[in-house]
């Protein structure tokens, strides 16, 4: 009965009823306290769960039990990646290895760890060693996809994948794989095919559906076009990706000098610059942007996840915000002179602004302290736009010279609330790297 | 044999201490009279003097036996077996006592060498429940699987003689569409089968309801029997569990030709996707060669189904075989939601029926328990009558339950209808080939 009740318990993990699995394991340990195998599936569950505690309870008792089990190394490696500690995943995957040397699956776990460290190459070398012992592995195959693509070597990576596919026509996970490298080609149709696919065998898996989404989105030229630079952006390590946005804002800065000193430049310099501020910009808001569009479409508006219809709507009224703000310039036109006229618009339209990069991120931090900082930081510059535009409206209805007075009083703070608005964004960069180990 | 017997044989004993024959014959006697305590000292008595001698060993593993102390007289007897010193009754014991373990392969293996040292210990009775000797030789069933079967229980498989029951369709609140269903699919060709016969519709095949856990499935299953004045057969989710260490498909038929025996018969499948799951997620080829049977048992290949209503309920259509869905098996789909609001009020009632109460309004907390299924509302009530019960116990005043009362439980009860949509609704979106679950979307509104 006990072997009875793990192996129905092993068909509902592979079906990823991950508690009712639990509870079947739990009453086969109820029997049988001390079966190894038992306790490892359970600490499986368990962190799938996000129950981390209990897991490692368990994950101990069955080590403790069966020191010398590959298999339950292998559970232990895959419950420490859940938990976001890929070095020490990493270790129990090699003792795996050490143990068991043949079995593909348990490179494929060694693979999966240095995923999470971004280190393609050896994620690679793991996937091939692990199609030596079996050329199929459709675990290890599209692996090994992966890091090529992340090396940028599409082209291999999808005949990996279509081979992949050949072997196991039914692996979401291959569909979804492929639809990526499409993605990264621009084949877009393509790859939305692939993707609704991979939904159709496996409607829960999430990164399918974030590619569909992705792709049904760059049917946006000016989309398209971002979504290449998300994705080669993606690719590089986290210090160049910094490099990159330091050194843009770097060079920015130092235009906008020489421009400043030498008017004769700023006639090319200008250009320039907003070129640079408009993909700024863009670099914040057309995802959400186009989630919000999205959403006028009944499969859009189903495929997109609660998260993503929040941060849409967020942005939505931010972006509301910005166009009342330069809509209202009239008012300033006709109520301030020429030289302060745009002050209004540029208050209300900037503090609206200044929220875009904080709200548009908060989802994309991991749960726990990055998303709860980001937050945070949200409300703070929440609080002070909102102090900013109700002081707008309230001054703009003084009569002149309070006014003026009011204006002046508001400026100095507003001018703290846009540094602040600029510093939230190298934050939220930051922040959205950031790995919980939980 | 007396106890003067006894009393002659300890002082033979008492001259020559080392006398093994005799002082078996001592156990046997003391054994005869029922004396277990002295049995079992004169045999250890014996082994100090000899502490190999299997025979001595044999009759100290019998003495368990009789005591019930199986595990000690296992230890014993595999031991003798391993050092090849068994002689063929011994391991007739053994055999039989790794039988009842449920070790059934080590028990052929020793049953089969006793008989084949000594083909007068055969036992008629061992012989069939192992599916060893002569009678079985020629059996076309593989052995090991004839013998799994025959373990333990001697009847295939643990299945309650069926229930009649007393419930009808009118008991179960609303559902209105799901029971036409089922009586258009199931009770009219029963019913009505000339009517059926003469527009050449086809009669056959089952009804797999799916929808979150707790909203009555099972219920309305034995409704159906009820409806129709026919025996109920209900297979869980053990029973299956106990196919697969049996391996045996041959369970599965007998529980078909139980319920074809008793027909009318509602035949129900609980959990039926543990049954019935995707081959290629099935670990074992056992719970994989009993899918196969079950679809040749669904189709009544062999036999006929004639009166055999076949219901099957699941909370995970999709991770059911897609073999279960083609014509003439489970080829409809019915979903059962959650209660509407009148059904909520008729389980809230049925739930607080015997409990002190005041002036309840049952709509009222029916309106604002959106989504919550009958185990949830059974939820809500258990925690209202928790909280008045704490409260009576540090008052000291009883009273009765209120609207009130119910409707803060409520707020505490979260759903659990809520994650089955939040799974199904990717089902329903993304893997709806024919529409099959274009019902989710409906009762979601999406």
């Amino acid at each position: 009965m006990i072997e009875a009740q793990i192996e129905h318990a092993r068909l509902l993990m592979r079906q990823e009823r991950f508690d009712k699995a639990a509870e079947s394991l739990e009453s086969a340990l109820a029997h049988q306290p001390n079966n190894p195998l038992a306790h490892a599936l359970l600490a499986a569950c368990l962190g799938q769960d996000e129950k981390f505690d209990q897991a490692t309870a368990h994950i101990n008792q069955a080590l403790q039990l069966a020191p010398d089990s590959a298999f339950i190394h292998y559970i232990h490696a895959n419950l420490l990646y859940e938990r976001n500690r890929p070095e020490e995943g990493l270790a129990a995957a090699q003792r795996a290895i050490e143990i068991e040397p043949g079995a593909p699956t348990y490179y494929a776990s060694l693979a999966r760890g240095f995923v999470m460290l971004q280190r393609w190459s050896d994620v690679q070398e793991m996937a091939e060693i692990g199609l030596m012992l079996d050329a199929e592995d459709v675990e290890c195959l599209n692996l090994r996809a992966l890091a090529q693509r992340q090396q940028g070597q599409t082209s291999d990576a999808n005949a990996s994948l279509r081979a992949a596919m050949q072997r196991d026509p039914d692996n979401a996970y291959s569909h979804a794989n492929l639809g990526w490298s499409l993605l990264q080609e621009g084949k877009r149709e393509e790859a939305i095919q692939h993707f609704g696919e991979a939904l159709r065998l496996e409607p829960e898996l999430e990164m399918a559906r974030i590619g569909l989404i992705e792709g049904l989105k760059s049917r946006n030229t000016l989309y398209a076009w971002l979504l290449k630079y998300f994705l080669w952006m993606n690719r590089l390590s986290g210090r160049t990706q910094w490099m990159i946005m330091i050194g843009g804002y770097v060079g920015y800065r130092v235009i906008w000098n020489l421009s400043e000193n030498n008017p004769a430049w700023a006639r090319y310099a200008n250009p320039l610059l907003a070129l640079y501020v408009a993909f700024a910009i863009m670099t914040w808001i057309a995802s959400p942007l186009l989630d919000l569009m999205l959403r006028l479409n009944r499969f859009g508006r189903l495929a997109l996840s609660k998260e993503q219809i929040r941060t849409s709507n967020m942005i939505g009224v931010c972006l509301l915000g910005v166009l009342t703000g330069l809509a209202l310039y009239p008012i300033g036109a006709m109520k301030l002179e020429a030289s302060v006229a745009w002050l209004p618009s540029l208050l209300i339209a900037g503090s609206c602004g200044i929220l875009l990069p904080t709200l548009s991120r908060i989802y994309s931090c991991s749960e726990g302290w990055p998303r709860n900082a980001t937050i945070a930081m949200a409300s703070v510059l929440g609080i002070g736009s909102f102090i900013c535009i109700t002081a707008t409206i309230i001054a703009l209805n003084l009569p002149y010279d309070a006014m003026v007075v009011t204006f002046n009083a508001i400026t100095r703070p507003f001018y703290l609330l846009c540094v602040g608005g600029l510093l939230s964004q190298f934050a939220v960069n930051y922040l959205g790297t950031v790995r919980v180990r939980r | 044999m007396s106890n003067d017997a006894v009393a002659a044989l300890r002082a033979a004993l008492e001259v020559s201490p080392h006398n093994i024959p005799l002082r078996l014959h001592l156990a046997q006697t003391l054994a005869e009279l029922g004396r277990t305590a002295e049995v079992e000292a004169e045999l250890k008595e014996a082994l100090t003097y000899e502490p190999q001698n299997a025979e001595i060993k044999l009759a100290l593993a019998r003495l368990f036996v009789r005591t019930a102390k199986s595990s000690q007289a296992l230890v014993i007897l595999e031991e003798i077996a391993q050092r090849g010193e068994a002689s063929a009754e011994a391991r007739v014991v053994l055999a039989r006592l790794l039988l009842a373990e449920g070790e059934v392969r080590s028990a052929v293996a020793h049953y089969k060498e006793a008989i084949e040292t000594d083909p007068d210990v055969e036992d008629a009775e061992l012989s069939a429940q192992l599916g060893v000797g002569a009678a079985w030789q020629d059996s076309d069933v593989s052995e090991g699987r004839l013998r799994e079967m025959a373990d333990a229980a001697p009847e295939p498989v643990d299945v309650d003689a069926p229930e009649r029951p007393k419930i009808k369709f009118a008991d179960v609140g609303g559902m209105s569409a799901v029971k036409e269903d089922i009586r258009m699919k199931a009770i009219y060709p029963l019913e009505q089968a000339e009517m059926f016969a003469a527009y050449g519709k086809k009669v056959g095949g089952g009804i797999l309801m799916y929808g979150p856990p707790g909203c009555g499935k099972t219920y309305l299953a034995r409704a159906t029997a009820g409806e129709i004045n026919a025996s109920f057969l209900s297979i869980g989710i053990n029973d299956v569990l106990d196919m697969w260490i049996g391996q045996s498909e041959r369970n599965l038929h007998a529980i078909f030709e139980q319920a074809r025996g008793n027909a009318p018969c509602v035949l129900f499948f609980d959990e039926v996707d543990a049954l019935g799951a995707r081959r290629s997620d099935m670990v074992s080829g056992a719970a994989r060669q009993i899918i196969n049977q079950f679809l040749a048992e669904l189709d009544g290949v062999d036999s006929n189904n004639e009166g055999v209503v076949i219901l099957a309920a699941t909370n995970a259509p999709w991770h059911l075989d897609p073999a279960f869905r083609r014509p003439g098996r489970f080829d409809r789909l019915i979903f059962v939601p959650p209660p509407d609001a009148p059904a909520r009020a008729d389980v809230l009632q049925v739930q607080l029926r015997d409990k002190p109460q005041k002036g309840i309004d049952a709509a009222k907390i029916a309106k604002s328990t959106d989504g919550f299924s009958g185990a949830d509302l059974k939820a809500v009530v258990d925690l209202a009558v928790e909280a008045k019960l704490t409260e009576a116990m540090r008052t000291g005043v009883p009273l009765p339950l209120t609207t009130d009362d119910l409707q803060a439980a409520a707020k505490r009860v979260n759903p659990s209808t809520k994650e089955w949509f939040a799974t199904a609704k990717n089902y329903a979106i993304f893997s709806n080939q024919g529409g099959v679950y274009d019902d989710i979307l409906k009762y979601m509104k999406l």
